[in-house]
């Protein structure tokens, strides 16, 4: 990461400030100073301050001012995956989409089941990336699900949250014990809820198109099951659970009940996940695999409710890349997932040009929201605090642009948004008061 | 008359239109004339290299291409991914065809177990593909031959009912025919054990059922699927013997079935699983005659093929 140079001062003008954490959506200046926010005042007022410490000028334009987005979950080829993407372009990837905290998750057959390797992660990323990355820990010794990883030791040498990313802990009573555990530690269980067998071997949807195609389905009851499995451990053991990539309705439901009768559990969901349906895999192209795989119309309907109505606490981008010898076969064949840092912007404000969710709670979805499940709200990320860590993004909600293979910031180049026109885009990401990132148009302004 | 639409690739019967398809079947049935006749050579594919590439064990329908070919006047060249090839040192379905593709064939039939394997290759090539089969999507041809052969039998297809018993989930033959059945008309029946069916499968525009009984009493024709062993998950159905039972055509069930009803299979058979010996031989049994029309029906989809897609139609 880049380090705040001492005395250096920059004067943001002409934005329009989002701060859902503090109510703030109107027009304001930031003076940001030693990498912190030193004041935000009505446009105009800090302008003699400004000159006076002689800040740098930032003219935001009109663009959207807001905390920097926070990512609970991507792949970031760390440690040991770098030929997917090495750690230094998925940050550059990440800061161009407007992300300043990146949660890393265990990935590509690698784990980060012991202190040793989250203080590799920690070390490299401080060398090498230009965003926060905060390592999520395994929740189990090499993700094996048999005996639990030393989350004590990998709290203490910084992990957030602890989880075995993609493969869901399929033993119940490992998972109790596992939601009492980490009790004494305050770290939240990152739970990914697919039941094994229910998953089978299926790549996509159980649905019309797959019986069409010929694939075999994931039925939506492979989420479900684990998410009511995860639920009733969670009320029985008192612990506190996130769940990833939650894509169908049942789990909505079942999610939206829990938190009424006050469980401590949160949910995301990831942008493919309110923006495409598995009518898309007609041609068979491996870009649209995922897993959980893509759903029907009326689930996306159900996750669009989740993220307006409060059921869904974040939106993070499961970025995922992957080569192309791993994506350029039969789809049975080819890897899941998807890069996404780039585009969970454009897609998130769909949503608000639909009147589906408010700026602000698009905000809230990718920012206040991810600070609080992972505590960094208490270091005064996701909100924009006098005194707190200068992490915010500039971003136009109007701009239009062509998802061109040539302003693809990331390593991996497999998206199924290749080539698609998208509107909203990042104008600048500053994390800790410099500007890590001028977004993914940064050659054409 | 209407622009007939050109062929590109033979990947699945979904897609295709009426027009096609009767072209198709009118020229099979042509063939099969001539065929019958005695006729052994023609010359529409000379000069002209078809490659067979199988990456599944086929006995009937590799050897049904490769005779359609041979009688159009091809070369032939028959690839079977096993461990003797390339293939088994890990080169990607792709980098084969490629490699393939490079010696200049002019059409490219593929057998391969995952789905929508020869849509990928038709978006990779640059030479007409044939799906002889891809997991269990499609096998447009053997359902093209089946129409045929009822065709043959009933004279047309439009208002016949048909049955279609066994496992439907894991049937390319199912899927091609229910396309292939509905566009000509006729009205289709899926049959087996709940677990055997796919789910959404009522939304192809058929009827359910989970009883052969009802399925067949009133079928003009009955086609019989392989219990397919080497694609079930297990634990689908608890045993053979029961299976015989409920779904098989036995004896006793076949003896609610219509007196002019034809019996056909896809092959190969499980004799005593999903069929009697006795019914597979039996009179109203046109299984053979699936086989000879086989040949017909490819040389149909090759010369059609050769003829769209030659050197300035492409």
């Amino acid at each position: 990461m880049k380090i705040a140079r001492s005395g250096f001062s920059t004067y943001i003008h002409g934005g329009h400030l989002i701060d859902p954490q503090y109510g703030r959506n109107e027009p304001s200046d930031i003076l940001v100073t030693d990498g912190k926010i030193a004041a935000i005042d009505a446009p105009g007022a800090l302008a003699a301050k400004a000159r006076e410490v002689k800040a740098e000028s930032l003219d935001a334009g009109g663009a959207y001012v807001s905390p920097g987005f926070i990512d609970l979950n991507a792949r970031m080829g760390e440690p040991g995956a770098d030929s997917k993407e090495a750690l230094s372009r998925g940050a550059e990837s990440a800061a161009a989409g407007g992300f300043t905290s990146v949660l890393c998750a265990p990935s590509f057959s690698q784990y980060n089941d012991n202190a040793f390797i989250t203080d590799f992660i920690l070390r490299h990323a401080r060398e090498e990336s230009i965003v926060r990355v905060f390592p999520m820990g395994s929740l189990t010794q090499k993700a094996e699900g048999e005996q639990l990883a030393e989350i004590g030791c990998m709290v203490k040498a910084g992990v957030l949250a602890v989880g075995d990313a993609s493969v869901c802990l399929q033993d119940s009573y490992l998972m109790r014990k596992a939601l009492e555990y980490c009790k004494a530690f305050r770290v939240p269980i990152f739970s990914f809820p697919q039941d094994k067998s229910l998953v089978g071997r299926g790549v996509m949807d159980e649905g019309l198109n797959s019986c069409r195609l010929g694939l075999r389905g994931i039925p939506a009851a492979a989420e479900e099951v684990m998410v009511a499995r995860d639920i009733v451990l969670t009320r029985h053991a008192w612990g506190k659970l996130h769940f990833s990539s939650i894509s169908t309705k049942g789990s909505l439901d079942l999610i939206r009940d829990a938190k009424q009768e006050g469980l401590q559990i949160t949910a995301e969901t990831n942008p493919q996940y309110f923006s495409l349906t598995s009518d898309m895999i007609k041609t068979y192209d491996a870009n649209y695999k995922c897993f959980p795989p893509l759903r029907g119309e009326d689930h996306v309907q159900a996750i669009i409710n989740g993220l307006s109505d409060g059921t869904i606490d974040a939106i993070a981008s499961m970025h995922t890349p992957q080569s192309p010898s791993s994506k350029d076969l039969v789809f049975e064949q080819a890897s899941a997932g998807m890069i996404a840092f780039e585009t969970v912007l454009p897609l998130a404000l769909e949503l608000v040009r639909k009147e589906n969710i408010s700026v602000e709670r698009m905000v809230h979805l990718l920012s206040t929201g991810p600070a609080k499940i992972l505590g960094l709200d208490q270091k005064g990320l996701g909100s924009l605090k006098i005194g707190a860590p200068a992490d915010l993004v500039i971003f136009d909600a109007k701009k239009e642009f062509v998802y061109s293979e040539s302003i693809v910031k990331s390593a991996a180049k497999n998206s199924p948004f290749l080539d698609k026109t998208l509107t909203g885009v990042v104008c600048y990401t500053m994390v800790g008061g410099e500007v890590v990132s001028r977004g993914i148009l940064e050659d054409q302004t | 008359m209407a622009e007939q639409t050109r062929l590109e690739n033979l990947l699945g019967i979904e897609d295709l239109d009426l027009p096609t398809i009767r072209r198709l079947l009118d020229l099979g049935k042509q063939f099969k004339t001539d065929l019958d006749s005695g006729k052994k050579k023609f010359d529409h594919l000379r000069d002209k290299t078809v490659v067979n590439l199988f990456f599944e064990p086929s006995s009937r329908t590799r050897s049904s291409f490769e005779m359609a070919a041979k009688r159009l006047g091809a070369d032939n060249i028959n690839f079977v991914a096993d461990k003797t090839t390339s293939v088994a040192k890990g080169e990607t379905l792709v980098d084969t065809a490629k490699l393939l593709e490079a010696m200049s064939p002019d059409i490219l039939v593929l057998r391969h177990g995952s789905a929508g394997a020869p849509q990928l290759l038709s978006q990779k090539l640059d030479i007409p593909v044939v799906n002889a089969g891809d997991g269990f999507h499609e096998h447009p041809s053997q359902a093209l031959l089946d129409a045929l052969t009822i065709e043959i039998a009933k004279g047309s297809i439009k208002g016949l009912k048909v049955a279609i018993i066994g496992d439907i989930a894991h049937s390319r033959v199912a899927r091609s025919n229910i396309y292939l059945l509905n566009k000509l008309g006729a009205s289709v029946t899926v049959c087996g054990p709940p677990t055997l069916l796919p789910p959404y499968v009522e939304r192809l525009k058929v009827t359910e059922s989970f009883d052969i009984r009802e399925a067949i009493e009133d079928a003009d024709v009955v086609m019989m699927l392989r219990i397919q062993f080497e694609r079930q998950n297990t634990k689908q159905i608890p045993s053979n013997a029961e299976y015989y039972r409920f779904y098989g055509l036995n004896n006793t069930t076949a003896k609610l079935l219509k007196p002019e009803a034809i019996i056909m299979h896809p092959g190969p058979m499980n004799r005593g699983v999903e069929i009697s010996p006795q019914v597979a031989d039996g009179v109203n049994s046109v299984i053979l005659n699936q086989v000879t029309n086989g040949v017909a029906v490819r040389m149909a989809i090759l010369s059609i093929l050769a003829k769209d897609n030659a050197r300035g139609a492409r």
